[in-house]
């Protein structure tokens, strides 16, 4: 058989292309397997290289399955702002909690069709259960309290260079983390609080709740507890969203 | 008689200065593994239809209440989505009104479609990379491994020739007579080792994590996501498949070693046909019991390509012997070619021409075409350059001819001669499925059936 003769072009080609394919594989592999020095010296170059289209992840059930289940519950004030400050005691609407969670997985119920607006406040709970418990106690604190005035939740702008002084890097990243999920389920709790109540909604509160599910052993026993463990959000003021928004939900 | 003077000589050094040329020889076999022809065109094919197709039903699944999860009504993401890193294009649903929003719905659905289709993928890949990245962009959250799963493979698959088989563009390439460059085969083929290399490091990896955790390590991991109410889609079946320990533990192992040793696997005939098919029921198993089927169905997709070609035309022409070798499509064909013939004899006794190659079928001649569904008609004469002859000139082909579609064992008796010898192997493999007595009985079927009449 004679040797197959490759030209210019697709020589340099191969050589190029072959090369940053390598490179490419070489760090997916470092990217999305376990933590090693290799990866960990590889940062942040790896965590930028990674951003956006090619983000990944391939952990898929692991190291520890899921083994919970996550819901988002809401509830809403529809009493004027200031009646709303002073609580339940100075008379203001507090809508029953809902569990928004539990209303979507009404869809998957024997559907494995459903659509992924079933799975919308799940995957909610899940980015916001990781970043809250990377706060310290402290700042879990402030976090759960009250904070209808529209000021900062941690009393600075995260991004102004107060912030930056008084937090290290890490704990600013945590921080801005954190608020950039909390601003997204409050709006998720917003717009499903709209959706049952239309424009009086002044107010909302939202709790993260965790159940586990029966451990291997006690999976005959009906009688098992279930552990719970919960996360809140204070009271803070409903989002407002564009008129496309609400036709969307509407 | 050789004689060695064994004084100076170790096996070592006599096995290194036999084989002095052993870098030059093992480049030379790289460069033409690149070269002489675009690998796993087969697999490639099925894993574009499979996955363009779970793709798309997603899309159909989730059009009522795209606007809320993706289209304006996803905004509540857009504190923690505007910094994740989707720049121009795949930032530009983030603050579009619903028009422009279903615009870009509709014109992603019409991509896929021509991707399953195989139309134009050169261009119509890319696009849907583009368009389904900032789909999946506007809430990320939401996406399953399989939505990161293609959206990765979709930037690998731009660089492959995903339609060189089964395919709109392998039709049109077939009448045309367009060659294959050196160069397209160069990038098809390293195409071809990212995607492969991707699924291992897959596999491997979500192996690599699992044997981390307690509960996959003492054999009950699958026992939770069935019992949670996300993943429970069918509580009493749950029940059923953890009710004993014994299967739990099974299943949880073997998922482990499956997917830990699969690219280990795939070094062997045997190992790698065991390995998909341990993985293809892992994948069956989640879709229905964990009510995953996009990600299981996308995930499967991609193993096609490590099935080799001759299974897959094996399997098709098994599967079209099957759907055309039964009395009902028989006589839906007989009645087809009827009609074909009598419009075909109006025409040329419109038009005066006297075609006989038309005009004078016979009724089994017909018949055989009918089952041909797609032309064969030109594509022989596309694939007589040989293997010697590409590498001659950066514009010659590898067989690009041998139109996928054709009936394995027309294309055999047409252009055996022309092709390279790994496309000879499919369609001797092919020609071997068709001379199975189900293949024996279609092909004379059609003729003993019209008899009969």
């Amino acid at each position: 058989m004679a040797k197959p003769r490759i030209h210019r072009l697709p020589a340099v080609v191969l050589t190029i292309v072959g090369l940053l394919a390598a490179g490419h594989i070489g760090a997916t592999l470092a990217f999305t397997g376990p933590n090693t020095p290799l990866k960990e010296s590889l940062q942040p170059t790896l965590n930028s290289y990674f951003r956006g289209p090619l983000d990944q992840g391939w952990s898929l059930f692991a190291p520890a399955p899921y083994s919970k289940d996550e819901y988002m519950v809401v509830r809403a004030c529809l009493s004027e702002y200031d009646v709303c400050a002073g609580g339940a005691d100075a008379g203001a609407e507090l809508t029953p909690w809902r569990n928004v969670t539990e209303d979507e997985f009404a869809e998957i119920d024997y559907n494995i069709f459903a659509d992924r607006g079933a799975r919308q406040s799940k995957v909610m709970h899940g980015r916001f259960w990781s970043a809250a418990s990377n706060l310290t106690g402290e700042q879990q604190t402030t976090a759960e309290g009250n904070h209808i005035d529209g000021e900062p939740v941690f009393g600075v702008d995260l991004y102004s260079s107060e912030a930056e002084e008084t937090y290290s890097s890490s704990q600013l990243s945590n921080l801005r983390r954190y608020q950039r999920l909390e601003d997204s389920a409050v709006g998720l709790g917003s717009l499903y609080m709209y959706e049952d109540y239309g424009d009086d909604v002044t107010l909302v509160e939202v709790r993260m709740l965790r159940e586990a599910v029966p451990p291997f052993s006690k999976r005959h026993d009906p009688s098992a507890e279930l552990s719970q463990s919960w996360l809140n959000i204070g009271w803070r003021p409903a989002t407002e969203f564009d008129e496309e928004v609400y036709a969307a939900w509407s | 008689m050789v004689v060695t003077d064994t004084r100076n000589s170790t096996p070592i050094r006599t096995w290194a200065r036999g084989n002095r040329d052993l870098p030059g020889r093992l480049l030379d076999r790289i460069v033409g593994w690149f070269v002489t022809d675009r690998h796993a065109d087969h697999g490639l094919a099925v894993m574009r239809i499979a996955s363009g197709s779970f793709l798309l039903g997603w899309l159909l699944v989730n059009l009522p209440i795209a606007s809320r999860i993706w289209g304006p009504g996803s905004a509540y993401w857009q504190p923690y989505r505007g910094n994740l890193g989707y720049k121009f294009p795949f930032d530009l649903l983030q603050q579009a009104g619903s028009g422009f929003f279903w615009l870009w719905y509709v014109v992603t659905i019409a991509l896929v479609v021509a991707f399953v289709l195989g139309w134009r993928t050169r261009i119509v890949t890319p696009l849907l990379f583009i368009a389904y990245t900032a789909l999946n962009g506007q809430n990320t959250p939401i996406s399953d491994g399989g939505n990161y799963f293609i959206r990765i493979m979709l930037i690998y698959l731009i660089l492959v020739d995903v339609s060189r088989r089964w395919s709109l563009d392998s039709r049109r390439r077939a009448k045309k007579s367009s060659p294959e460059t050196q160069t397209g085969s160069v990038l098809h083929n390293i195409g071809l080792c990212l995607v492969v290399a991707q699924i291992c490091i897959v596999y491997l990896e979500a192996g690599l994590y699992k044997v981390q955790g307690t509960l996959w390590q003492n054999g009950t991991a699958v026992y939770y996501p069935l019992q949670s109410e996300a993943y429970g889609v069918f509580p009493p079946l749950a029940d059923f498949m953890t009710h004993w320990t014994f299967p739990v533990v099974i299943a949880t192992y073997v998922t482990v070693l499956a997917q830990i040793a699969f690219p280990f696997l795939l070094f062997n005939k045997i190992t790698r046909r065991i390995a998909l098919i341990v993985l293809l029921g892992m994948h069956v198993s989640i879709a229905i019991a964990m009510g995953l089927p996009f990600f299981s169905g996308i995930m499967a997709s991609a193993d096609a390509v490590l099935v080799s070609g001759a299974t897959w035309i094996a399997i098709v022409t098994w599967l079209r012997t099957t759907l055309t070798g039964n009395r009902a499509a028989q006589a839906i064909g007989v009645r087809v070619t009827a009609m074909r013939r009598r419009s075909g004899k109006k025409s040329a006794g419109a038009d005066g021409s006297d075609s006989a190659a038309d005009g004078g079928r016979t009724a089994e001649s017909s018949t055989v075409d009918s089952e041909s569904e797609f032309p064969v008609a030109d594509d022989t004469d596309n694939s007589t350059q040989s293997a010697d002859d590409s590498a001659t000139s950066d514009s010659d082909v590898t067989s690009d001819g041998v139109d996928a579609w054709s009936d394995p064992a027309e294309t055999a008796e047409g252009s055996a001669s022309s092709v390279p010898a790994d496309e000879q192997n499919l369609v001797d493999a092919a020609a071997t499925a068709q001379k199975t007595p189900r293949g024996r009985r279609r092909a004379g079927g059609a003729a003993s059936t019209i008899r009969k009449k």
